[in-house]
């Protein structure tokens, strides 16, 4: 069974040198906690390392300095409690919509009934009961995008890492997504950090937003969303909702 | 467009009565209309070869006429010499394709996941590309006698290079984010090459096969050139020294059946074992 898990980012630098080039600073002395089921947002401009941090936190990239922690453990390498979700749907071409979401269980080895049935009730929460047996070029990019979250939840992960994982969808197919997120984020307790550029979806969805600034890359200002724990599309219009968004937006405007 | 119209309807005006029939009589007409052109070449091409050499004068160990060659190939025992010596050739074209792939597909895995084993080897690889690898043959026979071995060798050096260079390239255009995805959820290395490079790899392995199957065939013969008591080679030297032009002739039309049945073999699998693949399906603009 889950059991959220708090992450914990201390003293967190990653510079990137290229032979004869100076070395350039992606992160700065990056503080930050996640508590345990929290749903945290990172938003900020191209370039303001967010999807570097984010790297840090999965144990793909190993900081320059400092540590994460995620619960207890200190993140070295790639975990399996941890699990990732990218821009783009990433789909095995050569896989059924169904061993596409069951591959995190494949590569441990045991595919029984009991988790296909998992895997075909999480198609259902996402309204794709029908394309079970479809092969993912069948799929509409919003359609593939909904796949993808089923594989990063079918293994029960403690936290869920989310790269923009909407970036390249519409703007209609894109708050359905994020309807769908919430949904399933709030029915199991899972710690969340989304990496975005949208400042309305930050606030839509998360508890804290964490606005990061480029050159070198740093947090400039961790905002709390003072909006109820069920989320709605109507909320967009209430004050509070305004209010944020622009308490966030005067990080990017210019001086 | 316009042609399988007036093929459906040589009339041209519309007929009330054949509506329900229509939609299936053009794409008939179509087919035909698409085939029409290469069949009618091939019978001026027969035709041609039957009366031409007659009509010019042409001698028949110059230039066979077209029945001559067909007396060759339904004679039962030339027909017999050539089937028995067509398998020769075959299997050692089969054995040394199939060595290739092996060999092709694990060193283009090596290169393709190891920066350092593709700085150190590929040169050697490439220079190796670079040799005739025909000239080597009669090397070969000083090292392994007149054998299956000799002949199997070149077959393998031919074969081995496209698949090698295709199973290559398609492992390392593999995205990123596919390779973080498997590392993110902490596949071993064998799961990774089993289950996302090589799939991923697969259309161009199967394009560098149907290279290689025909350098296959032409390795064996030329390998048999050079020194052999059986195969389709022997019978070509053989009957080239006896002036038997028609037999020649008779033993090319073999020889690329075989060519045309191994390179459908290989689109047939292919076409299973890419069913997922949209650009197997072909591309229409």
């Amino acid at each position: 069974m889950t059991a959220a898990e708090p992450i914990t980012v201390d003293g967190v630098r990653k510079t990137f040198s290229t032979p004869g080039r100076p070395e350039t600073t992606a992160l700065e002395r990056v503080e930050l906690t996640v508590g345990a089921g929290e749903f945290v947002s990172i938003v900020g401009a191209s370039g303001c390392g967010k999807t570097t941090l984010l790297r840090i936190l999965a144990g793909l990239t190993p900081p320059s300095n400092g540590e994460v922690r995620i619960g207890e453990r200190v993140v070295t390498a790639p975990d399996r409690s941890v699990s990732l979700m990218f821009q783009s749907p990433t789909l095995l071409p050569w896989l059924r919509v169904l061993d596409n979401i069951l591959l995190p269980l494949k590569l441990r080895g045991r595919i029984g009934a009991p988790e296909r049935d998992r895997a075909r009730q999480l198609l259902a929460q996402v309204g794709l009961d029908d394309f079970g047996d479809r092969l993912p070029r069948e799929l509409s990019g919003g359609m593939q995008q909904r796949v993808a979250l089923c594989r990063a939840l079918i293994a029960a992960p403690n936290v869920l890492l989310l790269d923009e994982p909407f970036g390249a969808l519409d703007a209609m197919t894109r708050d359905q997504m994020n309807l769908d997120l919430h949904r399933l984020w709030s029915s199991t307790p899972i710690t969340t950090v989304l990496i975005t550029h949208s400042i309305s979806e930050a606030v839509m969805l998360s508890q804290r937003v964490v606005v990061m600034s480029p050159r070198p890359g740093r947090i400039v200002d961790i905002v709390d969303v003072p909006l109820p724990a069920e989320r709605h599309g109507e909320l967009i219009d209430s004050p509070q909702f305004s209010e944020t968004s622009a308490r966030i937006r005067s990080h990017f405007a210019r001086h | 467009m316009t042609t399988s119209t007036s093929a459906a309807d040589p009339v041209g005006l519309p007929q009330a009565g054949d509506a329900p029939a229509a939609p299936r009589r053009p794409s008939r007409a179509r087919t035909t209309m698409r085939w029409l052109p290469s069949i009618v070449l091939l019978a001026v091409i027969l035709v041609a070869w039957q009366f031409l050499p007659g009509l010019t004068g042409t001698q028949s160990f110059i230039f066979p006429t077209l029945s001559a060659v067909i007396e060759r190939l339904t004679t039962p025992e030339t027909l017999q010499l050539y089937l028995s010596n067509a398998w020769v050739t075959t299997y050692e074209a089969l054995i040394g394709l199939a060595i290739g792939l092996v060999l092709g597909v694990l060193i283009g895995f090596l290169l393709g996941t190891f920066a350092g084993a593709r700085r150190a080897l590929y040169p050697y690889l490439v220079a190796l590309q670079a040799l005739p690898k025909v000239a080597v043959a009669p090397l070969f026979v000083v090292w392994f006698g007149f054998g299956l071995a000799p002949k199997v060798l070149v077959v393998v050096m031919l074969a081995f290079f496209p698949i090698l260079v295709n199973t290559m390239s398609g492992v390392m255009s593999i995205d990123q984010d596919k390779v973080d995805l498997f590392r993110s959820l902490v596949a071993t290395r064998w799961q990774s090459w089993r289950q996302l490079l090589f799939p991923w790899a697969l259309p161009g392995i199967f394009a560098g096969l149907e290279v290689a199957a025909v350098l296959a065939l032409l390795g064996a013969i030329v390998a048999e050139f050079v020194s052999a008591r059986e195969g389709l080679g022997i019978v070509l030297q053989q009957q080239q020294n006896t002036y038997d032009t028609a037999g020649v002739f008779a033993v090319l039309i073999i020889l690329s059946a075989i060519g045309l049945l191994m390179n459908l073999a290989i689109r047939l699998v292919r076409r299973w074992a890419l069913a997922w693949s949209a650009s197997s399906q072909g591309v229409e603009l």
